[in-house]
């Protein structure tokens, strides 16, 4: 949120962006994401012909909408949804491809958005750039102020029972009935737009990976897609299982057969994703 | 060794693959950044944070929930029951 009470939002960005665009203004030191302080705002907005109250959006047709989402499927995040979103819809759950996919496009179009403003704005059109380079802990376009450290002891023990009974109701629930989905889709539903929001918690970001330990991780997680892909391809189709071919999803079946297995495999999700909105 | 046991012996070998490449990572010698410094490194963009985030919803949904008309009857029985029985994916 800005000082003056709106919304630090793409409209903003875009702003600043056909500003650069017209000569009239300089762009930001690009690779350095600051705080969006009262000092930033003016640094970045010399202009007095507009104001904040008067954000300028760059007019766009619908076919360069459609290649700014392309150009955002090059990112690998985008990739990897739009690929599991394709399985799912061939796994005969075509409904949870469609949100998947729709998701992967937004956020394709977001990616193409943000990496065309930075070109606009005179940076090399790198996202890495432009949401906050290495060494940034809190990028640009946050909604809110991520604290520093860990979250209160208070707020933890509340965290925690409250995943605890969440958990408790859930996996009690029948596996993949109405009231267990309700409850997991608005879970994933919340911790996403919290997500979008912005980090809520003020970290240093690694620097660029070692070839190393890119191949590392990489090498392993690929291995395991294409392990998975290959148990799921073997099924005698993508909708049946196999035991001779098991998919990850089918050696957990028996755990999740079970109250308990469920209570226990929901409460590692949970873990899971507070690690993740933690990063 | 059936297709069944190198198939799980493929997951196992994996995981442990995982397991440790973050002990290495941990000890700091290597230049292997961990689990934690990768996810960070991944989600300092919007993009990479929601995707990631999205990628943690649709794991509990695939597990847990069903938004599609798919019958998975077959959840929960053995695994010699899951022998060409089950929609899966």
């Amino acid at each position: 949120m800005r000082p003056d009470g709106v919304p630090w939002t793409e409209g903003v960005a875009e702003e600043r962006a056909e500003r650069h665009a017209d000569g009239r203004s300089r762009a930001a030191p690009s690779g350095v994401a600051r705080p969006p302080t009262p000092e930033h705002l003016v640094a970045s907005r010399p202009t007095p012909a507009l104001t904040a109250d008067q954000p300028v959006r760059i007019r766009t047709t619908f076919t360069e909408r459609v290649v700014v989402a392309i150009s955002g499927i090059r990112q690998p995040v985008v990739a990897i949804l739009l690929m599991i979103a394709l399985f799912t819809v061939l796994a005969g759950k075509p409904l949870d491809g469609l949100l998947l996919a729709i998701v992967a496009i937004a956020l394709a179009w977001d990616a193409g958005m943000t990496a065309r403003q930075h070109f606009v704005s005179g940076g090399t059109g790198n996202q890495d750039s432009a949401q906050g380079g290495a060494g940034s802990a809190w990028p640009v376009e946050a909604a809110w102020r991520p604290r520093a450290g860990r979250p209160r002891r208070r707020h933890i023990a509340i965290g925690v029972t409250g995943a605890v009974i969440y958990s408790l109701t859930v996996g009690s629930f029948s596996r993949m009935s109405w009231p267990a989905t309700a409850g997991v889709v608005g879970l994933g539903a919340g911790v996403v737009i919290i997500g979008w929001g912005g980090p809520t918690r003020q970290r240093e970001i690694p620097r660029r990976f070692s070839r190393i330990g890119v191949l590392s991780w990489g090498s392993l997680l690929l291995a395991a897609c294409l392990w998975e892909l290959g148990a799921l391809l073997g099924q005698p189709t993508l909708a049946q299982s196999s035991y001779a071919h098991p998919t990850i999803s089918t050696l957990t079946d028996p755990l999740l057969s079970t109250s308990l297995g469920r209570t226990a495999a929901v409460i590692g999700w949970i873990a899971l994703g507070a690690f993740l909105v933690e990063r | 060794m059936s297709s069944h046991d190198i198939t799980v012996l493929g997951f196992a070998i994996i995981l442990a693959g995982l397991v440790g490449t973050e002990a290495t990572a941990r000890t700091g010698r290597a230049g292997v950044p961990t689990f934690a410094q990768v996810v960070t490194r991944v989600m300092r963009t919007r993009t990479g944070r929601v995707g990631v985030l999205v990628g943690w919803a649709w794991l509990g949904l695939h597990f847990f929930a069903r938004l599609s008309s798919v019958s998975r009857e077959a959840i929960g029985a053995s695994s010699a029951e899951l022998s060409g029985s089950g929609p899966n994916g």
